[in-house]
């Protein structure tokens, strides 16, 4: 089905270093930023009053706090459209030609937001220590950080802030990895599928991002995903920027952009496409749906895609938990009811005790889970020695420097469901 | 040196079989029998300096007189572990470790292990509390079990925690918790999925419970134009400030607060603290999630007796089913108690 004209190349930069200087090239695997140039491009946007810039190196003893979203460099070479489309050009479909990516390094915007909302609706902590005992959990440990720490304009709304913040990240990234032009890269991979053998089962992924109103959205072509039939798109798409993140519940749970862009359940299925299995396609769908009308309804949409794709497998997975969990079990019921294996990916939450069932909703289909761990597990926070973002933590005001004890929740994505992290929850 | 006080019973004290089973409770110099054979296990690294001998009968017949014996000999000997059995598949003598295990951990801090056939009535009664070493059903397999509760007693008393029952090769204590893993989890959800293509299917990571618990339908309200009606609501409503300390997720309190506040100023003292919805809409107008307006025009209209002076909540977001089920029960319990007929309970 996905066999059509769709082939990207996607090239890899390697960088291992991030330096701050006049110019913004890449000198080997160098990655130096002018700042200025950076916070010029920011502060294009009059919602955004301050830009500071900072780098987080893997290994140094920094804390980053206000963490809203990782963003990787990327830029369109040839082909049709833009990365991010929908955000930095028009809706162009992408996916296909050449496209230029910096590895090893994420524009990371932090801030705070102009007006006190509670609820779902405020932005919460979300924390990424780059040394030490918790850098285990976060991806973005693992990784150098150039974080914007910005500032509103003060009588904005908390949702146009959000847009611009947004907005000052992606233009931020496809600036950057204007470097990698005309340069050789170290890694060329190919996203094309068309190549499929017979023998082997056609598997799909089901791929479910939040979409629950305002502050907990995500993207697909610049707009949100709220009212979506899943529908089904091209792995390469993705790799483009089709999906942007604008999620800010729980930070533990948060799909960034980044894990939109390298999505590690893409990656593996494309690892193992023409090998174990051919790699069918993606089929995106609105997490969060309000109704049990809606969730069936499209949980029926999305076994009906993979029927027409003539699947005998899925790979499901989620982002959030409540709502979006029923969402996830009822696509996996209705595909095995259907004849189609599944295997679904989840966080877990068995109760301060850890001897609770641990999954808020499950269906008797859903016989392989993989967890990505448990939101029930206390952290300490050592003291470090520098912090990113702000002197103190939202909600409690706790100072940042540490140390300090605080629920998985606040580490950033340290839960992604698209299994990303290095955790798994397991019986003790 | 680790100290090491050892439990075992009159058969591998070497005082008799079932006809000695009365043997009185008593603590004898460094290891006695398969204690013997642990402290070459433990080798310099622990010594085994005492070791407390009961009959089974004696301990289950004069449980509480021997409980107080034991209670005073670990207290006096203050072990840095307590070792008991192995008992293997041994009724009275499984339950006996068991019991010796709790007691010493949950009393004294000392760290216990113990090593139990899997389906003995010991590993039943105990394998949520207390650490426990599978074992073969008979002391023919004596040599691997001393071998495991040497390593793993060892852990414990150097205070290191434990990984996975499965990695330690422990029975499942019960609870579940975080572990680093590798490969990452959606390396592993690929590899179940081809698994489960060719038929060779892989265990699960969250095993299913076999059955949940389904609830009846309650059953119907008599006679509705007399019954009095309760407004209960997971949403979060709570006056300014939420007095009461209701957690915005994970909840684990409620509270009820006069239906004659909700209706002052049109609800306008009253927020939703809920971190799971989008509440802008509820504190525009609170009728929206706890429906006062629609109850009171029923009462009105005839067709329901009266609504009850206060409303119920808690938040239902990211709330464990222990603290869901107890906060339930308590509404409900409460519910009954002010005569309340029927509840009308939203969720969001």
């Amino acid at each position: 089905m996905l066999g059509l004209p769709y082939r990207l190349e996607l090239q890899t930069h390697q960088v291992d270093g991030v330096q701050l200087g006049d110019e913004t090239r890449l000198d080997g695997h160098v990655l130096w930023v002018n700042e200025n140039e950076v916070q010029g491009l920011v502060l294009q946007d009059p919602r955004i009053i301050r830009a500071g810039l900072a780098v987080a190196r893997p290994g140094e003893s920094v804390r980053i706090v206000h963490c809203l979203d990782v963003v990787e460099p990327r830029r369109k070479l040839e082909g049709p459209g833009v990365v991010f489309p929908g955000f930095l050009g028009g809706p162009e479909t992408v996916g296909q030609g050449v496209t230029a990516r910096l590895s090893g390094v994420g524009v990371m915007t932090s801030s705070r937001f102009p007006q006190p909302f509670s609820g779902l609706l405020a932005a919460r902590e979300a924390i990424v220590d780059m040394s030490g005992s918790t850098a285990v959990y976060s991806p973005f440990s693992q990784i150098t950080n150039l974080v914007l720490t910005l500032a509103p304009q003060p009588d904005l709304d908390n949702a146009d802030y959000d847009d611009a913040v947004r907005r000052a990240a992606l233009r931020v990234a496809n600036h950057i990895a204007g470097t990698a032009m005309d340069r050789q890269p170290e890694q060329v991979d190919v996203y094309d599928f068309s190549d499929v053998d017979p023998s082997l089962p056609k598997v799909a992924y089901f791929y479910q991002a939040q979409g629950q109103g305002s502050m907990a959205d995500t993207y697909l072509y610049g707009r949100t995903i709220e009212n979506l039939v899943p529908t089904l798109i091209h792995p390469a798409e993705i790799m483009d920027g089709a999906l942007v993140s604008g999620v800010y519940v729980y930070a533990c749970f948060k799909n960034p952009t980044w894990m939109h862009q390298n999505n590690p359940v893409i990656r593996a299925l494309r690892d193992r496409h023409g090998k174990d299995i051919n790699f069918a396609g993606v089929i995106l769908n609105r997490g969060h749906n309000y109704t049990q009308m809606e969730k069936e309804r499209s949980s029926y949409w999305a076994t009906k895609l993979a029927g027409f794709m003539g699947v005998d497998g899925v790979v499901l997975s989620a982002e959030g938990g409540g709502n979006s969990a029923i969402d996830l079990m009822l696509a996996c019921q209705y595909m095995e009811k259907a004849g189609i294996k599944t295997t679904v990916l989840s966080y877990e939450s068995p109760g301060a005790d850890g001897r609770d069932f641990p999954l808020f909703f499950s269906v008797p289909e859903a016989d392989s889970i993989v967890s990505v761990g448990s939101d029930e597990e206390q952290i300490s926070f050592p003291a470090v020695e520098r912090v990113i973002g702000d002197d103190r933590l939202l909600d409690d005001e706790t100072p940042s420097i540490g140390p300090f004890n605080i629920r998985m929740h606040y580490l950033f994505s340290a839960l992604s469901q698209v299994g990303g992290n290095q955790l798994a929850g397991r019986a003790f | 040196m680790i100290t090491v006080v050892h439990y075992i019973n009159q058969f591998f004290a070497g005082i008799g079989g079932e006809e000695k089973a009365g043997a009185p409770f008593e603590i004898r110099d460094g290891p006695v029998g398969p204690g013997r054979a642990l402290q070459m296990i433990l080798d310099d690294q622990a010594l085994i300096t005492h070791t407390l001998v009961c009959g089974d009968n004696q301990f289950h017949d004069n449980r509480d007189d021997v409980l107080d014996q034991l209670r005073q000999a670990i207290g006096d000997l203050k072990p840095d572990l307590l070792v008991a059995g192995p008992a293997f598949n041994a009724g009275r003598y499984g339950l006996a470790c068991g019991a010796v295990c709790v007691l010493a951990r949950d009393t004294f801090d000392v760290p216990a292990i113990t090593g139990l056939f899997p389906e003995s009535p010991g590993a039943e009664v105990f394998h949520d509390r207390v650490v426990i070493v599978p074992t073969g059903s008979s002391a023919a397999e004596m040599k691997t079990a001393l071998d495991d509760i040497g390593r793993i007693g060892l852990k414990l008393a150097h205070g290191q925690p434990l990984g996975p029952a499965e990695e330690e090769g422990i029975l499942p204590q019960g609870f579940r918790g975080n572990w680093v893993e590798a490969p990452m989890p959606a390396e592993r959800a690929v590899a179940m999925l081809v698994s489960k293509l060719r038929s060779t299917p892989v265990p699960t990571e969250i095993p299913l419970p076999a059955a949940g618990e389904t609830v009846p339908p309650a059953v119907e309200v008599p006679r509705l134009a007399n019954a009095t009606l309760a407004l209960v609501t997971e949403g979060g409503l709570v006056p300014e400030g939420n007095p009461d300390g209701i957690e915005s997720s994970s909840a684990t309190r409620w509270a009820c607060y006069p239906l004659a506040d909700l209706e002052k100023d049109g609800g306008a003292r009253f927020k939703s603290i809920h971190a799971g919805y989008d509440a802008r809409w509820v504190n525009q107008d609170p009728n929206r999630l706890v429906p006062l307006d629609a109850a009171r025009a029923l009462v009105a209209a005839g067709e329901i007796g009266e609504v009850h002076d206060q409303f119920y909540v808690t938040v239902g977001t990211g709330t464990s089913v222990t603290n869901a089920s107890r906060i339930g029960a308590e509404i409900a319990a409460q519910l009954i108690n002010e005569g309340v007929h029927a509840a009308i309970v939203t969720s969001t």
